[in-house]
């Protein structure tokens, strides 16, 4: 995918569009309520829907509805918490929440809640340090969960140097906990790259590698990072060991748009790295041009 | 109907103390146990619905005979009863209760030490067994008469659920038993009422949900069971229903029990039993096996059977069920699919239990499914009770959720994206999660599936829900570049289903005929099967099925559709080696759409050798795109000298011929034109096919370039490539 295209994508995904799903769901709620009579569940319930329909009045009028019914019913504050989140309204947010953590108990969604809240509210660190809670309390915590919480400690990190090696941390506690996983591997790699770390960002490369039937797009990185670190010999097998790979592909799995950009790439990167009449590498103590582009 | 401990039971323990003389090795179950069904699911009842207020109705020696008679369910207005009932002159003053009877003959009550009865009931019921109350689900305390209302309307799925009740065997006597049942309306405007009733005895543990497999591999698989008391974990399986000579087991005591076995034999038939370690509860018998999956990359026939927005748990899903059961007799069902909202309305265990594991208890300890998340499974029931391939464990690379995974089948990569919960964004972690994994896969097909879909004017509209647009904004792109085949969804309660399309990211009114990248319609016996060239961007179909359970009214017209229908059904697809082909089978059976995609070389672009190194080695050309009038076709060249004079050769024939020291297919020459590489030694030349081209015309093309560095000639010369009009 060009940066072109993902930018595209991301201006043309910004834009409003309705929920999808939940007016079925509100639907099915209001035949209850119309059959049960109030219930400060069902309430609730609603409020969540016309919340996530931005529907935020009324969704504030049902919880208020659902806690004069029952004032004690399962939620309320994780509720009352969230749609605040959502309007921006972040100290409400951060007071409904700690009162629900106060009644109900902690959980990886309050905390992730009170993580939106703080960042909301301009209070980084504060943010960094509810999110590492969530992750904490969370049973299967998602690989987004780890990507957002590197995402946030190096924007909070007092310098680039630091946000870079605590966000490193974790994707490495990601990386302990789920296993290398390409969601994770890859922007430790790109942070391995920030830094300077080569082996470790060769080491992580390996784990992937060995975890896919076709390593041409590995290999290929593993090249690009041999040439940052200044390995040209290095890099110029990766890069054949990658154009190997390429060639023992069958011609209609060559003809992807993903692996011409790919060959095209190892191209530039062979030229950039001649060898001499031996056919090995030239004894250039310079290190070889980076690359153009990642593909 | 007479019951008393099962001969099955006998059998087994005969057959079982026969086996153990032999096996000196192998685990055997010391006794086996079983279940005896009393009162089954549709049973035949006699009923009083008139009105009136019956006295002693509840007691062994009433007089029904008065009484009307009628097998279960009973009820009226949710249109899935098998007996329908009256409620009375007034529509909005309906007989609030009506009282139901069923006689069954007992020898020894003895024989068991459980009960265990499940009743449906809308709105609320009291049941007796022998004249004495047992249970008491959603009434009132104290007195009960016939005007007395329910506690609480019941709607939605809370209608089909089955309520437990475990009961002692003392309830029962020897000889005939009676079951009595009043159901009572919440108020005398209730749209609705439903009643059913089963009752089982066992002198063991119940199995109350599965066993149902998982995970399935070429050498492995997770079966999981529920018990109604903690046992420990015992599955016995072999290659033979009268050997289940090898145990996996676990001593560990629980509700919950999960044993993978591992170390099976590839594409090969097994059998199993589930229980303690004392003995079985579930199986053996003809249901209770399942074959490994082949080898990954072997090309073999594979069914897949792909359910969407099933989770009604009523008739009609019984009857999508039933269809396809019929449909697929003597044919085992390789891979299934579940395309979310599994279980209405909310995803909760008792919705998964009434909406998958009751509806479809055959079929899950036949065949493992791979479930993706819905809209309407959101609580977190839905990880808790399957278990998916978050590592990698079934082939694909692993995703680390097991919101999202992929996983092989024979010569297919199956792809589950979660479309309900994870973030939608590019460059998110699914999103680059799955870049890697499409850039892993070496199998011939890509089948991605999740629940909201990309294109649809059902019951949803894919021009402004938000979920829908980033799916196909931002995902869409990835998988047709990735060369992904079908794509399957829910979400909208019908059957639509796309051209073989590629390259529509916009809203519907953006979509232009030259996405269709075939506009015939797919059918063999029609427009012809789809052609399709391996590789990327030669089209997918895009399909939604989410009429498994329900049906909800839309226009039915997104310009990308070949066919629309609001029908129930489910989608059948057979994969053979290249050739994959798909039915929509509608509930009562009929076939109403058959489309076929055939995969190859043989239409697009055969890559011919021929040529000569340069400065950076044979320069390749690639072709790309469909001879279908309007369709744009481009020709790659990479791997020339940077910088350099080219020329691209086209012929109508071949005479191979020598020529720079190598082979020019493209010879003699119709045209050629003349171009500069860029600074890689790269070249990209586009043109749209003209309308008029006569099928199986061939053409020829390939490419020389003026490169100092060759010896000699001055000159290297690319592969040739030979395109064929479909």
């Amino acid at each position: 995918m060009t940066p072109l295209l993902s930018l595209l994508l991301c201006v043309s995904l910004s834009g409003a569009l309705v929920h999808d799903g939940l007016d079925e769901r509100l639907h099915d709620i209001a035949h209850r309520l119309e059959e049960s009579g109030p219930r400060a569940d069902l309430y609730l319930r609603r409020a969540d829907v016309l919340r996530r329909l931005g529907r935020h009045e009324e969704a504030f009028a049902d919880l208020l509805r659902a806690g004069e019914l029952d004032p004690d019913v399962p939620g309320l504050g994780l509720a009352r918490g969230r749609l605040c989140v959502d309007v921006g309204w972040w100290g409400a947010a951060e007071g409904a929440l700690e009162t629900h953590r106060a009644r109900e108990g902690d959980g990886h969604e309050v905390s992730s809640l009170l993580a939106d809240a703080a960042l909301g509210a301009g209070r980084r660190a504060d943010a960094v340090a509810h999110r590492r809670r969530a992750l904490a309390l969370h049973d299967a915590p998602p690989p987004d969960l780890f990507v957002q919480l590197a995402r946030e400690v190096r924007a909070a990190a007092a310098d680039a140097e630091t946000g870079r090696a605590e966000a490193l941390a974790v994707l490495e506690e990601g990386l302990a906990r789920l296993g290398a996983l390409a969601s994770l591997v890859l922007p430790a790699v790109e942070l391995d790259r920030e830094a300077g770390r080569w082996d470790d960002a060769l080491e992580r490369l390996r784990a992937l590698v060995d975890a896919s039937p076709r390593a041409e797009r590995w290999l290929a990185l593993r090249g690009d990072v041999l040439a940052e670190a200044g390995r040209p010999d290095e890099a110029r097998v990766a890069w054949l060991a990658a154009r190997d790979a390429l060639d023992t592909l069958p011609a209609h799995r060559r003809s992807t748009p993903l692996l011409r950009e790919l060959d095209a790439h190892l191209v530039r990167a062979l030229a950039a790295s001649p060898v001499d009449t031996e056919g090995t590498p030239t004894d250039d103590p310079s290190p070889a041009e980076p690359p153009e582009e990642q593909p | 109907m007479t019951h008393g401990p099962t001969a099955r039971r006998a059998m087994t323990r005969r057959v079982t103390a026969a086996v153990s003389l032999l096996a000196v090795v192998a685990w055997l179950p010391p006794a086996a146990a079983a279940t005896d069904v009393l009162v089954p699911r549709g049973s035949t009842w006699r009923y009083l619905d008139d009105g009136s207020a019956p006295v002693g109705w509840q007691l062994p020696g009433f007089d029904d005979s008065t009484w009307a008679s009628g097998p279960a369910q009973l009820g009226y207005g949710d249109g899935d009863e098998a007996t329908i009932l009256s409620y009375g002159p007034d529509p909005d003053d309906k007989h609030i209760t009506a009282y139901f009877r069923h006689e069954f003959t007992v020898v020894d009550p003895a024989a068991w030490t459980k009960l265990r009865l499940r009743v449906l009931r809308d709105d609320g019921a009291v049941v007796s067994v022998n004249g004495v109350e047992v249970l008491r689900t959603n009434m009132p305390a104290g007195a009960i008469t016939s005007t007395t209302l329910a506690t609480a309307a019941q709607s939605g799925s809370e209608e089909d659920l089955f309520r437990l009740l475990n009961l002692s065997p003392t309830a029962l006597v020897p000889g005939t038993n009676l079951v009595a049942v009043e159901v009572h309306q919440s108020s005398g405007t209730s749209s609705d009422t439903s009643f059913d009733l089963e009752l089982h005895a066992t002198d063991t543990e119940f199995v109350v949900r599965g066993p149902y497999l998982q995970l399935g591999t070429s050498d492995s698989v997770t079966i999981r069971w529920n018990t109604d008391a903690a046992t420990d974990s015992v599955v016995r399986y072999g290659t033979s229903p009268g050997a289940l000579t090898s145990v996996a087991s676990d001593p560990a005591t629980g509700l919950s029990h999960t044993l993978q076995l591992t170390n099976l034999t590839p594409d090969t038939q097994y059998w199993y039993a589930v229980g303690t370690s004392s003995y079985d509860l579930s199986g053996p018998d003809a249901s209770h096996t399942f074959r490994t999956a082949p080898l990954v990359g072997t090309s073999q026939p594979v069914r897949i059977w792909a359910i969407g927005d099933s989770g009604t748990a009523d008739s009609l899903a019984v009857a999508v069920r039933d269809a396809y059961e019929a449909f697929t007799a003597g044919t085992p069902t390789d891979v299934w699919l579940m395309l979310g909202d599994n279980a209405y309305t909310d995803g909760t265990v008792a919705e998964y239990v009434a909406a998958v594991y009751d509806t479809y208890p055959e079929m899950l300890r036949r065949t493992v499914v791979w479930p993706t998340r819905g809209n309407h499974d959101t609580t977190g029931a839905y990880t808790g009770l399957f278990n998916l391939p978050s590592g990698g464990e079934a082939g694909g690379l692993p995703s680390g959720t097991e919101l999202y995974y992929s996983f092989d089948h024979a010569n297919v990569h199956f792809v589950c994206l979660d479309s309900e919960s994870s973030p939608l964004g590019v460059g998110g972690a699914m999103w680059t999660w799955l870049e890697a994994d499409l850039a892993s896969t070496a199998q011939d097909w890509i089948i991605a599936y999740w629940h909201h879909p990309p294109y649809t004017k059902g019951s949803h509209d894919s021009d402004t829900e938000s979920k829908l647009v980033s799916m196909r904004q931002a995902f869409l792109p990835l998988l047709e570049a990735g060369g992904v085949d079908l794509v399957l969804n829910g979400h909208s309660h019908s059957y639509e289903r796309t051209f073989l399309l590629d390259g529509h990211y916009q809203s519907s009114t953006t979509f232009l005929d030259s996405m269709k990248k075939d506009p015939g319609d797919g059918a063999p016996a029609g427009d012809g099967a789809y052609a399709k060239a391996f590789g990327a961007n030669n089209g997918a179909v895009y399909a939604v099925a989410g009429s498994s359970g329900k049906l909800s009214d839309g226009p039915l017209d997104h310009p990308a559709m070949a066919l629309s229908t609001m029908t129930l059904g489910s989608l059948v697809i057979d994969v053979d080696g290249l050739q994959l082909r798909a039915r929509f089978l509608d509930d009562t059976g009929g076939v109403l759409d058959d489309f076929t995609l055939v995969k190859g070389d043989f239409a697009e672009w055969d890559v011919l050798g021929g040529g000569t190194p340069g400065v950076q080695g044979v320069p390749q050309l690639v072709g790309v795109g469909t001879q279908v009038a309007g369709s744009p076709l481009t020709v790659h060249l990479t791997r020339a000298a940077p910088g350099a004079l080219a020329y691209v050769f086209l012929s109508g024939t071949s005479t191979p011929t020598p020529f720079l020291g190598g082979t020019l297919h493209a010879f003699p020459f119709l045209n050629s034109f003349a171009f500069v590489t860029d600074g890689s030694g790269s070249y990209a030349a586009s043109a749209t096919w003209p309308a008029g081209v006569p099928s199986g015309l061939q053409a020829w093309l390939q490419a020389g370039v003026v490169d100092a560095s060759v010896p000699v000639f001055g000159a290297s010369l690319s592969n040739a490539v030979r395109s064929t009009a479909p």
